[in-house]
């Protein structure tokens, strides 16, 4: 054989044979017309695809991948990509029927062959069965897994058209759930009956199993989130990062990137020092730091004409450090001769130039202490864990002369245009926010992030729309993730288990900019008249700490709920009578609830559970397979708060409800419709709800605090009260007639607090030899007020609590403390739950009567994570006779502790 | 770590659609050649860019290498492109050699062993988190481990036979295969050789750089299973953190030809836990003629985890080695 050239053997392939007459697509790049294309073009390969059905001739390059080719070049984007590295599902397609990522696969290995996609399911607007069960189920919470979801229910139900629980839980198991809603795609692909009943004290809509109204988008592939939003001339953007944990930056030389041909513009702390003021930082953040901080801190960032040359260019970009000192644990960056983080020192201010650690007390400590005949210390050392939400970080900017149209997934549309109009000094108006649909977030999409003003800079520098889409491990390492703490308790309490004092002094890792508070809650849950509580939220270079589902709570809980659980094996006292006699019934001890039902939910959990049988004193027996039972509870504040709501009537009869929520997954809209659908007395079909678009939307909280609920909600009844008063005036709009009620809410609770709480119960195995926990049954029991939808309000529980068993079990950011880089960013070293991890979530819900919020409802998305890292350890305490005092539970720790 | 990247820079990719044709590229490329099986621990050194071969040789069109087939002995070949789905439902391997079926399935998750090959998965790199990160250690040319200090993260690496790098090899199949004796069938240009699969792994002492005898121009083109171990009762368990995608903690295979409750003969070989699949001869030689029973799997158990080295944060692993070993000759095979 002579020189064997490329051509011939793809010739020799056959692949061209079936060429017909169809029109090649000359694709190159990002598939729009460029003037400055790269030099060296990359190799192409012309293939042959039938998508769905369809015949696609196309010119391809060799290193894209199916998903690149599906989304970027054919707009199939109901195919997402969440890790781009076959670690989540996302971008599951069919493949000649076979289910593979399609992120993995390369777009020349699918040449004649048949790929089948979400597109393809259903049949015009027509859903298929499957479709309408992962609809009627409440798949999809944020439903970003869901096509990838699908895609294997439909392999697996080709195959096998009647499996049992496990063969689907099988079938699944290569697709993440981050919202964690693995019980109700399992249910849908069964189609079993649900355990969901309808509301105990439902009224008309409010309260009856509903499912989404949105839901069809997301099972379809039709939603459209950020990374779906492609513009006409848009640039890619991309952001280089800092590989040192802390550096002073000595030069950033852009100009060789500058010079490659399809880059746009290279900006960096040398031509750009806009401040990020986002969240709660405490210092100038600016978008590009002196010194770098963390190991992701970013440096610099790219526009080009597609993502490829964007990620050539920044290999092109010279950056000269100087390492420094660096500090990744809270308590040593407290010491003496502790490298300085931030000017003035590494113990975050309290307020402006105040250091000094957050302080609570009560009563007289040494008096309680006194005063017990029992005292327990211990200590409690929690992780850094991410979000991990199905969507990376992804953010689209465009100028229209000087006005800027962001469109980004945030948790709150209102605040993000606020904080992006300050930090670009722009007047609110001239900021358009949008967030159609978004892939999850659970509080690391609050507000405004880097990436949406990074963009709306390139763009303004480039005259060009630009998106810039973070990539997992970056979404890992430089937006946040929950704060690790380290908690020191004592607590004393009576031989009759009375507590007489608790004492905390904690120390919580913020990384080197403050996002949130770095609380450590959980005390408040016990009554108890002598308390102090000191909390040192405190600078490191490990990466951004800052909101994650419950945040100053699921660490705060199973750290004192774990003394709690001591406290009762001491005393020889069963924990529910421990729980019952010690919980809270007001406020810190002083202030009345609202409404309260916390040792209700423990009373009704144990009994459901079948405590009283099940539970005996821990660590009895040698057996391989030991079980046990855990208990813990948690609240959550349900505040009510500032909100505004639009209702227009139209003469067709429909309503139209105009809300500035974006639905990060809870069900906000269909929330939303729902309580102006029982307000007005209307059907839910005759209700829309327009979201996500500062410019078509009034003020919203945002989905953070679990207070879209609660705060909209209050909106929506108040309009809809005007818009009712109207009607009895003026009579139903006739026409092109309309009625108009607008209402921006704010109800004070005098004197009282308002909380959601829950009690959890689990039953757990631990296999000795191997250190394996298996959760056998799990019982959640919340009272949350009044339950507006049962279906979306059990989602939210089922989610918070396998997120949870994660946090418990498995995730860490692990960081190698020689060099202060975090090893194992992204979803395989993250081992999310999946699947086949996720028992069944037994969710049940107790329903007082409340003064405040919509027809009485509190907050649900927040409490379901808080009991569930304590109740799984004091489960595996109950089992073993070991209490574990550092997250997670994995397997080495559990493996050590029982050696 | 400092360019996070997730698209493939440019490569030169071939789609022979014969062994010759891809074994002539491979001569003729030489170490600028890189073999793409499944392309799923390919595509991430690519996009991570810490690989960037100029030649690409996908092997997805050779469909010789896809088969598995009955031998006369009454074994069985697999081609090293047959897919980990292709050897986890395939009958015979099913009925002769289950053990393997059920290692198979323990790999990855569902749409990875639908496009993820055996020979990829034996052949594959280790998952070290620094090696796979770009980190310029011993076994990428450097002069160094970061994974062995005190203040690394290794709670994944060696607790055995580590010489200067402590990463382990990753693969399931491959500890089954060692079990059974199982061979492995390597081109190079027109010569083949036989290498069994207990030599067909490479620890650090031989070559830093690699991990299994595969040179540059060499091919792996199927795995020979003899019938010598398929009636016999053999045992495959995997730890990993979750119940699926993760590489092991540690597993381990054991092939035991049983008689009256006696062990005629046995085979014990544990992966994750050193450089390579470890066949653990001191035990097999301490249980060869003995009853299996709890006393000999105690003793097995006991006898595996001398001379372990663990490091800072993976101890675990030395009880989950003795725990894993005595189950393996004390319990029945779970299987398919």
């Amino acid at each position: 054989m002579g020189r064997i050239s490329r051509r011939s053997f793809i010739e020799r392939t056959g692949a061209l044979a079936a060429a017909t007459t169809l029109p090649t697509l000359k694709l190159r790049g990002a598939a729009q017309q460029v003037d400055d294309q790269p030099a060296d073009p990359a190799p192409t390969t012309r293939i042959t695809l039938r998508v769905n059905g369809e015949t696609h001739e196309l010119e391809v390059e060799d290193r894209w991948t199916l998903a690149e080719v599906l989304r970027d070049h054919l707009g199939l984007t109901g195919t997402k990509v969440g890790c781009d590295r076959g670690e989540c599902g996302a971008c599951t397609v069919r493949l000649d029927g076979t289910t593979v990522y399609s992120c993995s696969q390369l777009a020349v290995w699918a040449d004649g062959r048949a790929v089948s996609t979400v597109e393809g399911l259903a049949d015009g607007d027509q859903l298929n069965a499957l479709q309408q069960r992962f609809v009627a189920h409440d798949g999809p919470q944020c439903g970003f897994c869901t096509a990838g979801q699908l895609m294997s229910a439909s392999a697996l139900l080709d195959d096998t058209p009647n499996p049992t629980r496990d063969q689907v839980r099988e079938g699944l198991v290569g697709n993440i759930c981050r919202c964690s809603n693995y019980n109700r795609y399992v249910e849908a692909v069964l189609d079993g009956a649900s355990a969901d009943a309808p509301s105990a004290r439902a009224l008309t809509t409010v309260g009856a199993l509903t499912p989404r109204i949105d839901a069809p988008e997301r099972v379809t592939g039709r939603a459209r989130y950020t990374g779906d939003v492609r513009l006409p001339g848009m640039l890619y953007a991309r952001v280089l990062r800092s590989p040192h944990p802390h550096a002073r930056v000595r030069r950033v030389d852009t100009r060789p990137a500058e010079r490659l041909p399809g880059v746009r513009a290279v900006i960096s702390r040398n031509t750009c020092d806009v401040v990020w003021t986002s969240g709660d930082s405490r210092n100038d953040r600016f978008l590009f730091n002196d010194p770098v901080r963390f190991v992701g801190d970013p440096v610099a960032a790219v526009a080009a004409v597609d993502r490829h040359t964007a990620e050539e260019a920044l290999e092109a970009i010279v950056v000269d450090y100087e390492p420094l000192n660096f500090v990744l644990d809270p308590e040593e960056a407290l010491r003496p001769g502790a490298v300085e983080i931030q000017p003035g020192g590494n113990l975050s201010p309290r307020g402006r130039g105040v250091r000094e650690p957050e302080v609570y007390e009560r009563g007289d400590l040494d008096a309680g202490f006194a005063a017990s005949d029992v005292v327990l210390e211990d200590a409690f050392t929690s992780k850094h864990i991410n979000n991990a939400q199905l969507e990376p970080r992804v953010s689209v900017a465009r100028w229209d002369g000087d006005r800027l149209t962001v469109w980004t997934p945030t948790q709150g549309i209102s605040n993000c245009q606020r904080d992006l109009a300050r930090d670009l000094d722009l007047p609110p108006a001239d900021v358009r926010v949008v967030c159609e649909y978004m892939g999850g977030g659970f509080g690391n999409k609050n507000q405004c992030q880097d990436s949406d003003l990074i963009a709306a800079v390139l763009a303004r520098e480039t005259g060009s729309a630009v998106k810039l889409e973070y990539t997992r491990k970056e979404d890992f390492l430089g937006v946040h993730g929950r704060w690790p703490t380290r908690q020191y308790y004592r607590v004393g309490a009576t031989r009759d288990g009375t507590l007489q004092a608790i004492e905390l002094r904690g120390y919580s890792g913020l990384g080197p900019h403050r996002k949130s508070s770095g609380g450590i809650a959980g005390i408040e849950l016990f009554r108890c008249p002598n308390v102090r509580r000191v909390v040192h939220p405190t600078y490191t270079n490990m990466t951004v700490s800052a909101n994650f589902r419950g945040p100053a709570y699921p660490q705060g809980v199973w750290g004192i709920e774990s003394m709690m659980d001591q406290m009762a094996h001491e005393l020889e006292i069963d924990p529910v009578a421990f729980h019952l006699k010690n919980v809270s019934r007001a406020y810190l001890d002083e202030t009345p609830y609202t409404s309260w039902a916390l040792p209700e939910c423990i009373a009704r959990g144990a009994e459901i559970f079948g405590w009283a049988s099940r539970w005996r004193r821990a660590g009895a027996g040698d057996v391989a397979v030991r079980r046990g039972v855990g208990m813990a509870t948690g609240a959550f504040s349900a505040r009510t708060g500032r909100s505004s709501a639009v209702l227009r009537l139209d003469g067709d009869g429909h309503l139209w409800v105009h809300v500035g929520v974006t639905d990060i997954g809870t069900g906000a809209k269909t929330t939303m419709a729902l309580l102006a659908a029982e307000a007005m007395e209307m059907r839910l079909d005759d209700v829309s709800v327009v979201w996500g678009d500062t410019d078509r939307c009034p003020y919203s909280v945002g989905e953070s605090g679990s207070r879209t609920t609660v705060q909209t909600g209050d909106a929506v009844l108040a309009a809809a009260a005007d818009l009712r008063q109207q009607l009895v005036v003026q009579g139903p709009p006739r026409g092109d007639a309309v009625l108009v009620a607008e209402a921006t809410t704010n109800p004070r609770i005098e004197g009282m607090a308002r909380y959601a709480s829950a009690a959890h119960f689990v039953e757990l195995e631990v296999d000795v030899a191997v250190g394996h926990v298996r959760v056998v049954r799990y019982v959640a029991v919340h009272e949350s007020g009044r339950i507006l939808n049962p279906l979306t309000s059990a989602s939210q529980v089922k989610g918070g609590v396998t997120i949870g068993i994660g946090m418990a079990l498995h995730e860490e950011l692990r960081y190698d403390r020689a060099t202060g880089i975090p090893v194992n960013p992204g979803y395989y070293g993250a081992r999310v739950m999946t699947h086949l991890d996720t028992p069944e979530i037994e969710v049940h819900f107790v329903e007082p009567e409340d003064a405040y919020g919509p027809y009485g409802a509190k907050a649900i998305g927040e409490p379901p994570i808080i009991p569930v890292v304590a109740a799984i350890g004091n489960a595996i305490f109950n089992a073993t006779g070991r209490r574990l005092h550092e997250l997670p539970f994995s397997r080495d720790r559990i493996l050590e502790a029982l050696a | 770590m400092a360019v996070i990247r997730d698209v493939i820079p440019q490569l030169e990719l071939f789609q022979p659609t014969s062994a010759d044709d891809a074994l002539a590229l491979l001569a003729e490329h030489g170490s600028d050649a890189w073999v793409y099986a499944g392309g799923l621990d390919t595509l991430d050194w690519f996009k991570d860019r810490v690989r960037r071969p100029r030649v690409v040789v996908d092997l997805g069109g050779i469909d010789s290498l896809k088969e598995i087939r009955s031998i006369a002995d009454g074994g069985i070949e697999i081609g090293a492109m047959a897919r980990l789905i292709d050897v986890v439902e395939h009958a015979e391997i099913r009925s002769q050699f289950p053990a393997l079926a059920y290692a198979a399935r323990s790999a990855a998750s569902p749409q990875i062993r639908n496009i993820g090959t055996i020979g990829g998965n034996v052949s594959q790199d280790t998952r070290c988190w620094y090696y796979r990160d770009g980190w310029t250690c011993y076994r990428a040319g450097g002069n160094i481990c970061y994974a062995s200090p005190p203040t690394a993260m290794n709670r994944e690496h060696c607790i055995l036979g580590a010489s200067r790098c402590v990463a382990v090899s990753p693969s399931d199949t491959a500890p089954v295969l060692v079990a059974l004796e199982a061979e492995m069938v390597v081109r190079r240009g027109r010569d083949e050789r036989v290498v069994s699969a207990e030599d067909y792994f490479v620890g650090p002492e031989i070559d830093i750089e690699r991990m299994t005898v595969l040179e540059p121009g060499d091919l792996l083109m199927l795995i020979r299973l003899p019938s010598t171990w398929a009636a016999a009762r053999v045992y495959f368990e995997k730890v990993r953190d979750r119940d699926t995608w993760d590489f092991p903690l540690v597993n381990v295979a054991t092939a035991i030809q049983e008689s009256g409750g006696m062990i005629q003969d046995v085979r014990v070989v544990v992966n994750g836990v050193a450089p390579t699949p470890v066949r653990l001869r001191a035990v097999e030689n301490a249980i060869r003629g003995k009853a299996r029973n709890e006393q000999t799997a105690e003793q097995a158990g006991n006898i595996a985890i001398q001379g372990v080295a663990p490091l800072t944060h993976n101890g675990f692993k030395v009880n989950l080695l003795k725990n894993l070993v005595k189950r393996s000759i004390r319990d029945e095979p779970a299987n398919l």
